[in-house]
């Protein structure tokens, strides 16, 4: 073999492996990038469920106030939390711990309407209402949970061959998983 | 993603009575049932009836499998789902459900609205294992909800172009039946006399391969291609006479034997 065609193949083979490595780099690139903005736009899903949620609050504590004379503290802490929930600045984790202190207060409420408010709980507006709160808890959850797929799915691109690779030259940096979801 | 893949697959049909709480009349009822409310409101209305959630709660199994057959009009998303989970032993029966309410749904029943329906239209009946009549019943009551609501209404209109074709064929198969019949004839008629001319017989057999092939992709559900065959067979026969389809082409010298 002559010198010129060795050169040739060499040459050849280095742009091959060239065009290779660029195309992997760009592919896998978009794809994490793709897979980083659905999580995020599952997360804002949940924010807006949580809004939904806090939005409920006030008509809840209207009903409830004017029928019951023994469940003050209640309204009182769940009103305290919606109030806490508006100050915060978008936290996950303190938005977590507000959301499932309301859902404990939430329980302790529907409970005792239940047990001691046999009118208010046959009441229309009030079932109407504790249905929209269901459903929120409801859309809340899928939300959740839709983010942790979304979450699982990238986190895994970027730790497999070859998202280890591209995804740490380009500083992506795997997202936090919902806990408790 | 991987937590959608125990989700059993659509089916195409919108009542899937997959614990078997309902019989065969019934089925067929509210079947079309939901195809009455698609026709007059594009609102798709499915039914699941099952005793295995796939290790899901229902609430998850019921939004995965919403999302994962895409119940509704892209446009508007005006899809609604009614999941009975079933279960029972040698002395008790018991059932959950729910109504999920497609996104673009929401204005025209409520959270609370679903609630007050399943409440007092299906579980009364459900409590009495009348599967059929709380689903009936409570499939009315939401269809009054969203009736007369303009915004549930999908914007995607006629199918266009091959679609349109199809479903033309799908509505008139005598028609296309007999289109189809008489190419069937013409290129019938051109083998027999390619035959006969001893050449090219394969073309007009393509052509009516192609022809039957193209029947069946016209419509489906092959009342197209079954009036064609038809259609063009009894013609063939009573017309021409089945005696005469004959090869032909054989020669003598005039070898043999006379008393």
């Amino acid at each position: 073999m002559e010198g010129k065609q060795i050169v040739c193949i060499v040459v050849l083979g280095l742009v091959i492996v060239g065009v290779g490595v660029a195309v992997s780099s760009i592919t896998t690139y978009n794809g994490l990038v793709a897979a980083k903005l659905e999580a995020e736009n599952d997360w804002t899903h949940i924010q807006i469920q949580f809004e939904r949620k806090i939005e409920l609050i006030p008509q809840l504590v209207e009903i409830v106030e004017n029928y019951t004379e023994y469940e003050q503290e209640t309204l009182t802490a769940i009103t305290e939390l919606r109030t806490q929930w508006l100050n915060l600045n978008g936290s996950p984790s303190d938005q977590a711990n507000i959301s499932s202190q309301l859902n404990v207060e939430f329980n302790t409420l529907f409970v005792a309407i239940q047990e001691n408010y046999p009118t208010l709980y046959a009441d229309v507006l009030y079932q109407e209402l504790f249905d929209e709160i269901t459903g929120t808890e409801n859309r809340i959850t899928q939300a959740k949970l839709d983010y942790n797929d979304a979450v699982t799915a990238y986190n895994t691109a970027l730790m497999q061959f070859p998202g280890n690779i591209w995804g740490g030259m380009f500083g992506l940096t795997p997202m936090q998983l919902y806990a408790g979801a | 993603m991987s937590r959608a893949s125990a989700i059993p697959d659509a089916t195409g049909y919108m009542v899937n009575d997959w614990a078997y709480l309902l019989s065969y009349e019934e089925q067929e009822d509210l079947e079309s049932l939901c195809r009455y409310i698609e026709e007059e409101t594009t609102v798709e209305i499915y039914i699941i009836t099952t005793d295995d959630l796939e290790g899901e709660d229902l609430d998850r199994y019921s939004y995965l499998v919403f999302n994962d057959w895409g119940i509704g009009k892209e446009d508007v998303n005006n899809g609604l789902l009614i999941t009975v989970y079933y279960w029972e032993n040698a002395t008790h029966f018991y059932y959950d459900f729910r109504i999920e309410v497609g996104r673009g749904m929401e204005g025209a029943i409520t959270d609370s609205e679903a609630g007050r329906i399943g409440r007092d239209y299906i579980e009364p009946w459900f409590d009495l294992m009348y599967f059929y009549d709380g689903l009936w019943d409570g499939i009315s009551e939401l269809y009054d909800e969203f009736k007369d609501d303009p915004s549930v209404v999908s914007t995607i209109g006629n199918p266009v172009g091959l679609a349109a074709f199809q479903l033309w064929g799908y509505q008139n198969p005598l028609i296309a039946g007999a289109i189809i019949a008489i190419g069937l004839i013409v290129f019938f008629n051109w083998f027999q006399f390619a035959l006969y001319r001893r050449g090219m017989a394969l073309i007009p057999l393509t052509a009516m391969g192609a022809l039957l092939l193209f029947a069946w992709w016209w419509d489906s559900t092959l009342w197209v291609l079954g009036y064609a065959l038809a259609i063009s067979l009894g013609l063939t026969v009573f017309v021409k006479g089945s005696s005469r389809v004959r090869g032909g082409g054989g020669r003598t010298e005039g070898g043999g034997w006379r008393s």
